[in-house]
Parts: C-alpha cells; structure tokens; sequence
C-alpha cells in the first residue's frame, strides 16, 4: 500500500489531468508535475530532466528553482541517478546519499551538502525511447515503499504524456521537435528570470514566482508570459512586485 | 558519446569550397555543403533575419536555386519563415499532401524546383531568434531519427558560426567556434544585461559575449559575475578594467 494519503494522490491526478486541456503551456506543466510529486513525497525536493538531440540531460523544471543548482551539476559531473537512470531506463530507489559505496563519489557529497539524505529517479520513457528522468531528492532517511515508487513513475508516466500531448505525436520526428521545442521554451523562462530579476531587484528564483503568478492571474501561458517580458519589457511593468 | 555539434564544426572548417564563395558566409556555405550529405538533402539554406522581417537567405549549398528563396522572401510564406515565426521546427516530407492554402505562393515554386519535402528548423537561443536552416529532397520522404538529430546539431553549429562570424565584435578575431554552452546562468545574465543596459535581448547576448571575449574570460564566468552584481556590462570593469564598449543609460530598477 502506498503512504501517500489516498484523497491527495486522486486531488494531484484530476489536477495534473485537468492541466491537459487544449494550448496548455509545457514548461508550467511539467512544474507543475515536480511541485505534486514533492509534495507526495514527504520533505523532498523534485527536477525534471529531458534529454536534447545530443543525448545530453538538461534541466526542465523543479519544485523549487533552487534544486536545479543541484540537478546541473549532476550533469556537468556526468554522474548522478538521473544519468543512471537516463542510460539505463531503469528506476533509481532508495539510493542513500550517505552510502560509503555510492556510485557517484562527486555528486553525493553535494547533494549532502545541500541538505538531502536519500535520492531517486524514474525514467520518463516513450515506449522504448527514454527521453528523460524524474528525480526525487529526500530530506528524511525514510524510503519509499514499491507502492510509493511506482506513484512517483506514474507521475513521470504523465509528465511524458503531456510533452507528447501538446502536439499530438504520429511520427517519431515529432517526439524530437516536441523535446527541442520544450527545450527552447525553457531557455526563455531562463532568460525572462534574468530580465524580471534585474526589473524588481529580486533573485532569479523568486523572479520565477513572479512569472508563473502572472500566467495565472492573466490566465496567459506562461511561455508566453516569458517571451512577452523578453522581447517587450516595457509592455509588462506592471507585473507586480512579490 | 562524442559532441556532434563539435565535429560538425571541425567538419565545416576542412569543406573545400570554390574561391568565389563570399568570404563573410564562407562557414555557412561550407555548413550547408556538410549538411546535404547529414541530412541527405539535395540541398540545404541558412537564413538569417538581421533586424526584425522575414529571413533572408544568407548562404545556401549547390543546388538551391535563388529565385526560390527570393520568391519566399517576396511572399513572406515558406517553411523557413514559418519556423522562424513559431520558434518551431516545420517539417514537410511530402509537399503534395500540403494544405494548398498554407504557403500557396511558395509550393507552386518549390516544385517548378523540383522539391518534394523540405525541413526548416529555427536558428534560435531561447527568445532570441536569429533566422532558419533550411533542408530541400527532390524525392518525398520524412526524415530518420538520424536525419532529424543530425538537423538539430547542424541547426546549433549554424548558431554558433552566425554568432561567432555573422554577428562580429567589434575587433575580435574570430576564435575557433565553440559549441553553445547550456548554463542558467547565461540566460539569466542575457536578461539581466538587457535591462541593465536597456538594448534589446539579442544585442545583450552580443554584449555577453563580447565581454567575455575581449576580457579573454570564459562566457559562463562572465555571466555568474553579472549574475552575482559582481559586474555591469555599462560601467567600466572593476577588475580588468580592459573593457571599453559604449556607457549606455542604466536601465532596469
């Protein structure tokens, strides 16, 4: 049985489900996948991974924008459970961070640093391609139970559907231009964080709030939102202040 | 796994090229030449936007005929202006089974080409876009997964020649291309210097890397310190001091 409390678990699937209405916006979806799952998961942080035309894992979102310090330097490292479970396909779980035989002697130590006692992952996987992985960073040593886990894939299950789902996917071709185009959609967030933080004398993290409560108060896509703050800054000043 | 946009780069300086190629697109030609045989094109087009419009054709492999792309710069229609205009890629295997409705001015001149499917992806870093590449079969048939990924690397190694050689700083000597760096960071500190310096983004990611160039500093460096308020690109450089661009009004706050 899982641990997760049963009304939430069928509250964070009729959102996530929900979300996938016609013209939804991919980068707040799959934050919004990595905000659920860390919420299921009790005390942890969650980032979400897509692998370019490269075959190399880049950041797509997190459910807190400071994870992310900790997701690249997984990939610059080359080494960590997202890549594991990347090349791999198969689930990281349960893997203890203060483990003496860790598999990956310069990421756990970072991740220790930054306040995490356990790691997972779980592959998000289009029939046999992976094309990303979902980790899961615990703050507690407590594990996650099978059922927990496969939750958590779940998760990562409809996070793939939802890339696949904003253009419907016929042919293979599309799977890559899907990932390319998110990719790219992430870079302007990227770029708009950097625009609205220097805007408001903010961090670029608190400069992500700023965006995605804007989408939700203009009811604007938040890739949208994000472009509008980089090619027309003045257009958007008044885009509050936290 | 090797850097495939590194090799495509390596690749695209030892192309021979007849000396009558124009030595400022001289890259992109020998780019679009490496491609046909990447993608399995009969030929192959970068088209660059210098301001805002539509994409211009800026240099093209053997085999594609002017007309046709000066035929879509007229009608503003076409592949490569589609997918500069989404920040999509627009991929056509078989021009016949078009919406006619779609490009009507561009298909009727792409098969009196003799093109059958065309591909354009767009030359772009994030908000920032900076034209098309353009890919042209003679024979109908969609790409193989190969043929896509090879697309999307040569789509990030025109990028980088566009930067390094299209866009020149001013008195820089251009320095073997490098393959773009995917940082936070840097696009963070793009945004930042915008507003900072009050240009548009595309000039800030200029302005970036012309810093980090004439300071001989790597371009995530420079863009942690922009980041950290360790540095503003319009007042003179603490540090080195060396740089001397122009003191733009300060924007932003």
């Amino acid at each position: 049985m899982t641990t997760f409390p049963v009304e939430r678990l069928a509250g964070v699937f009729v959102e996530v489900a929900d979300t996938l209405v016609a013209d939804f916006d991919v980068v707040d979806f799959l934050h919004l996948i990595t905000a659920r799952a860390a919420e299921l998961v009790p005390d942890s942080a969650v980032g979400l991974m897509l692998a370019d035309h490269q075959g190399r894992l880049r950041f797509m979102g997190a459910s807190t924008e400071a994870t992310r310090l900790l997701e690249l330097f997984q990939v610059q490292n080359d080494q960590g459970p997202c890549l594991d479970c990347y090349r791999t396909g198969v689930g990281v779980v349960n893997a203890d961070l203060h483990d003496d035989d860790t598999p990956w002697p310069q990421f756990a130590p970072r991740a220790v640093e930054a306040g995490f006692r356990s790691v997972h992952a779980v592959p998000l996987k289009l029939r046999s391609e992976v094309i990303g992985a979902l980790n899961v960073f615990g703050r507690q040593p407590t594990r996650l139970e099978p059922a927990d886990a496969h939750i958590v894939q779940a998760l990562a299950d409809v996070a793939t559907i939802g890339l696949m789902q904003e253009r419907a996917i016929r042919r293979s071709e599309v799977l890559a231009e899907q990932l390319q185009t998110a990719l790219n959609s992430r870079i302007v967030v990227e770029q708009a964080k950097g625009a609205l933080a220097q805007m408001h004398g903010v961090s670029v993290d608190d400069a992500f709030d700023l965006l995605r409560s804007h989408a939700r108060s203009t009811g604007t896509r938040l890739s949208d939102v994000a472009r509008r703050v980089v090619t027309d800054p003045d257009g958007v000043r008044g885009l509050s202040r936290p | 796994m090797g850097n495939p946009v590194a090799d495509i780069l390596r690749e695209v300086r030892s192309e021979e090229l007849p000396s009558d190629a124009d030595p400022s697109t001289r890259s992109l030609r020998r780019l679009c030449q490496v491609a046909t045989r990447l993608v399995g094109a009969q030929g192959v087009a970068v088209n660059v936007v210098a301001t805002d419009g539509a994409p211009q054709l800026v240099a093209a492999s053997d085999g594609v005929e002017r007309p046709l792309d000066g035929l879509q710069q007229i009608t503003g229609d076409g592949p490569g202006s589609e997918a500069f205009g989404t920040s999509r890629p627009v991929l056509v295997p078989d021009l016949d089974e078009l919406d006619p409705a779609r490009w009507p001015g561009y298909v009727a001149a792409a098969r009196a080409n003799g093109i059958h499917a065309v591909f354009a992806i767009p030359l772009q870093v994030g908000a920032v876009r900076l034209g098309s590449l353009e890919l042209y079969r003679s024979a109908a048939g969609g790409l193989s997964a190969d043929e896509l990924t090879n697309a999307f690397s040569l789509a990030d190694a025109a990028v980088t020649l566009l930067l390094d050689e299209h866009f020149p700083v001013e008195g820089a000597v251009t320095g073997p291309p490098a393959s773009l760096p995917y940082r936070a960071e840097i696009f963070h500190a793009q945004g930042m210097v915008m507003m900072q310096l009050g240009v548009s983004l595309h000039e800030a990611m200029l302005r970036l890397r012309a810093h980090a160039f004439v300071n001989d500093a790597d371009l995530a460096d420079v863009a942690r310190q922009v980041v950290n308020h360790q540095l503003r690109l319009d007042r003179p450089d603490d540090e080195g001091g060396s740089y001397d661009g122009p003191v733009k009004r300060e924007g932003g706050r």
